[in-house]
């Protein structure tokens, strides 16, 4: 049996699923550099034949003026993304940690019925975001803080948690008991023994399970309409709201706009998975 | 063997009480909460008879249950073979990225660029209307395609990416025995590769369909701010009706029967499935 992309797939498959993949992002892109005037209605393939980089500059003068202007569609824009990266940061910091305490119990306390914590975690799709959006809204303004980036960031943690949770301790149950006791034989204690051996075999586990908090947590659209005020609005629930005349395809300084601010989550969660098939390829002898 | 030692002991008892106290505080009060504001004082069940007799209630259900059987096989097809080429694959990063790369992307950016290719004057669409499919309707009367559509581009890679881990556990004895036995590749992924991944599949298949089912984003930047019937799912019904005081209302108990249909799904495959392909696919994921 040969390994080569020949091997039963052929060429032809890996091709339409990579153009499949890649055009939307591709046409993004290209509708950030069409002239405003010949937009409207879609992306027309003649309207790419005179590009500009007019709606980029717009974007980058946009946030020169921050603090200055916060009138126009993209300085809202801009405060939008700064709460989402505020949110997003914060719920990535607090499930993880919580998620690494809870993997630490359940993988080397020795309780009993820690497989079954462990599987039952997974209920966490039973409960998405529509169905805890109502509650959220009433226990947060019972607690004064409701319409707080405090308050949104509770709510993600509380429906990231069980899945964090979940992947989390599969990559602590990968490490071996032995090493703890050899750490601790050797006076790690254990502190020592979590930083210096726990958490960096899980590295890129952690990357993996932080990128995948940060996509739930910066695609969220239901919980910021509903627990987010104007000024604390993230993207996903203002995006349309900052350029209120205009739809996600009707101007190229939106396109241009939406794809800056998406640059960020893009680079980091394709890192973090890259990183760690890297390591899980070598971890098996496979070839890079 | 465990470690066990007078600190070790108090760290995992802080450790503990910080995780049960933050998963009942913000993940299992919230939902007794919700099965609690669904219950109107005095004619407890009031919400889910007229969430029932709502009108747009059964079109929203069925509009649902074609979303996910259409994406969930599509998604678990386009992901098993993306998987089995990155691992087969010479540059396996590089074609990884290219198939994760719609994961990565924010759902407002995708979204968005779907609409610049199918919106009425948008490239694809004109390349389409040759085929007898008028532009205007990828938004309007086929919205529900163009969701199924745009939905396998965007979680697809999830698919991907926990199959291809699957794919990595493989042991390498296994393929020099194939190899060995001269297996031709429908034979190898038949003896070999299927029933290594099997558990792994049937797992995911039950995520995808939980989490299809509960998907809010992609229809709401779709087709949430249109009128068009097509394509407007159960999530998007539940939050139009939360509105602004949610107690005891359709939203909110809607919401409780999309958890209770969750729920069911979530029981019956556990009792069917066990608690060791739970594990294992724990392991691929």
């Amino acid at each position: 049996m040969r390994r080569s992309p020949a091997l039963g797939i052929g060429r032809l498959l890996p091709a339409i699923a990579a153009v499949f993949a890649l055009l939307p992002i591709i046409t993004l892109i290209g509708a950030s550099f069409v002239r405003n005037d010949l937009t409207g209605g879609g992306l027309r393939l003649t309207a790419l034949r005179a590009p500009t980089t007019a709606n980029h500059g717009e974007f980058f003068s946009a946030i020169v003026s921050v603090g200055r202007d916060s009138s126009t569609g993209l300085t809202v824009l801009l405060r939008y993304f700064r709460n989402t990266v505020i949110v997003a940061a914060s719920t990535v910091t607090i499930s993880l940690a919580l998620a690494v305490a809870g993997a630490l119990v359940l993988t080397r306390s020795g309780f009993r019925g820690s497989d079954g914590l462990a599987q039952a975690s997974l209920w966490g799709y039973v409960l998405p975001p529509v169905v805890l959006v109502a509650p959220y809204a009433h226990l947060l303004a019972l607690v004064g803080l409701a319409g707080s980036l405090r308050g949104l960031v509770l709510a993600h943690v509380g429906f990231c948690l069980p899945l964090a949770l979940w992947l989390m301790t599969q990559y602590f149950a990968a490490i071996p008991l032995e090493w703890d006791r050899l750490a601790d034989l050797d006076g790690f204690g254990c502190f020592g023994t979590i930083f210096r051996v726990l958490l960096p075999r899980t590295a890129a586990g952690l990357g993996a399970v932080a990128a995948f908090v940060a996509v739930l947590s910066w695609n969220d659209i239901v919980l910021a309409s509903i627990l987010a005020s104007e000024r604390t609005k993230t993207l996903g629930a203002g995006i349309q709201d900052a350029f209120p005349n205009e739809t996600l395809n009707s101007s190229s300084t939106v396109a241009a706009a939406t794809l800056w601010v998406s640059l960020p989550l893009i680079v980091c969660v394709v890192a973090a998975y890259a990183s760690l098939i890297r390591r899980t390829r070598r971890q098996w002898g496979l070839s890079l | 063997m465990v470690v066990q030692g007078r600190y070790w002991r108090i760290l995992y008892v802080a450790c503990a009480t910080a995780v049960v106290l933050a998963v009942a505080f913000l993940t299992v009060l919230p939902a007794f909460d919700a099965v609690i504001m669904s219950a109107r004082r005095g004619a407890p069940l009031q919400a889910y008879r007229n969430t029932l007799h709502d009108p747009a209630f059964a079109p929203a259900v069925l509009t649902t249950i074609i979303y996910v059987i259409v994406t969930v096989p599509v998604q678990l097809l386009f992901g098993f073979l993306c998987a089995v080429h990155v691992y087969l694959a010479r540059r396996p990063l590089v074609w990884f990225t290219i198939y994760f790369l719609p994961y990565a992307v924010p759902v407002y950016a995708g979204v968005g660029a779907w609409r610049w290719m199918l919106d009425r004057r948008g490239y694809l669409a004109t390349a389409l209307s040759h085929f007898g499919v008028a532009p205007e309707t990828w938004l309007g009367t086929r919205a529900l395609a163009t969701l199924c559509l745009v939905s396998v581009w965007c979680f697809a890679a999830f698919v991907f990416a926990s199959i291809l881990a699957r794919l990595y556990r493989i042991p390498a004895a296994l393929h020099a025995t194939a190899a060995t036995d001269g297996l031709s590749v429908g034979e190898w992924l038949r003896v070999v590769v299927w029933p290594q991944i099997k558990n792994t599949v049937v797992i995911v298949t039950v995520l995808r369909i939980a989490f299809m089912a509960s998907k809010f984003d992609v229809p709401w930047l779709l087709v949430g701010s249109t009128s068009t019937a097509s394509g407007r799912t159960f999530t998007i019904f539940i939050a139009e009706r939360i509105g602004g005081d949610a107690r005891g209302s359709v939203g909110v108990a809607a919401a409780v029967l999309l958890a209770g249909g969750l729920a069911v799904l979530f029981g019956l495959a556990s009792a069917i499935l066990g608690r060791r392909a739970l594990k294992e696919v724990r392991n691929a994921t």
